[in-house]
């Protein structure tokens, strides 16, 4: 949400200053990469620190588990298996609307927290982590067609 | 316990396909409902695209 809001605030200069054709070809161009590396058509690295919060963190003093939430959840300290994250923020600041972005943020965080509740509901033993490597060819794919599809669909409703 | 912990429908719902597949439809009709002149769907979309995005982030934990 604080990503989102930053990212939305830093995106009202461009929001004004540049018209929304322009804006909407750029980040259709961004789209379409994005799309193309979650099927698989090519693959690049994407911005990520690619370090994990350290468990000992939660539990410090009072603030820990907010501490563990800031830093996984704003990037600082973390992994990025997907580039959509990456897109849904250039979405922000290019063709998202501010009052929208607050929106796009907290599908964010549920879908982040989606996966380790159903993975926690499957089982204890870790089997889950199949599950998804067994699905994950498929999944991938139709996650970017919603994300890229909705962001889009999104920015066609904005225009008119 | 350990284990699996469902059984059946309930366990087969958990799949990771559950959540694209509602996506898409959610999108699709967010789409739909994106046609000029209809109801807004800006909101709906905008909070899908995040979903999708944080889904396919989380990895498999």
């Amino acid at each position: 949400m604080l990503v989102a809001c930053v990212a939305a605030v830093l995106g009202a200069l461009p929001q004004a200053l540049v018209p929304l054709p322009m804006r909407a070809a750029l980040f259709g161009a961004a789209a379409l990469v994005v799309l193309g590396r979650e099927i698989g058509f090519w693959r690049f690295r994407v911005p990520e620190n690619a370090r994990l919060v350290p468990e000992e963190v939660q539990h410090r003093a009072e603030w820990g588990a907010l501490q563990f939430g800031f830093e996984m959840g704003t990037g600082m300290r973390t992994y990025s298996p997907s580039a959509l994250p990456h897109l849904a923020l250039a979405a922000v600041v290019l063709v998202v609307p501010l009052p929208v972005a607050p929106a796009v943020a907290a599908g964010f965080a549920a879908g982040r927290l989606a996966m380790p509740v159903m993975s926690n509901g499957w089982s204890d033993d870790g089997s889950w982590t199949e599950v998804w490597s067994a699905a994950e060819r498929v999944v991938r794919p139709m996650l970017a067609f919603a994300c890229v599809g909705a962001l889009i669909a999104g920015t066609v409703t904005a225009w008119h | 316990m350990r284990g699996p912990k469902l059984r059946g429908a309930a366990r087969r719902a958990l799949h990771p396909l559950t959540p694209a597949l509602a996506l898409l439809g959610v999108v699709g009709a967010g789409a739909a409902l994106a046609v000029p002149g209809t109801a807004p769907s800006g909101p709906l979309l905008a909070v899908a695209a995040g979903c999708a995005a944080g889904f396919a982030n989380s990895g498999s934990t």
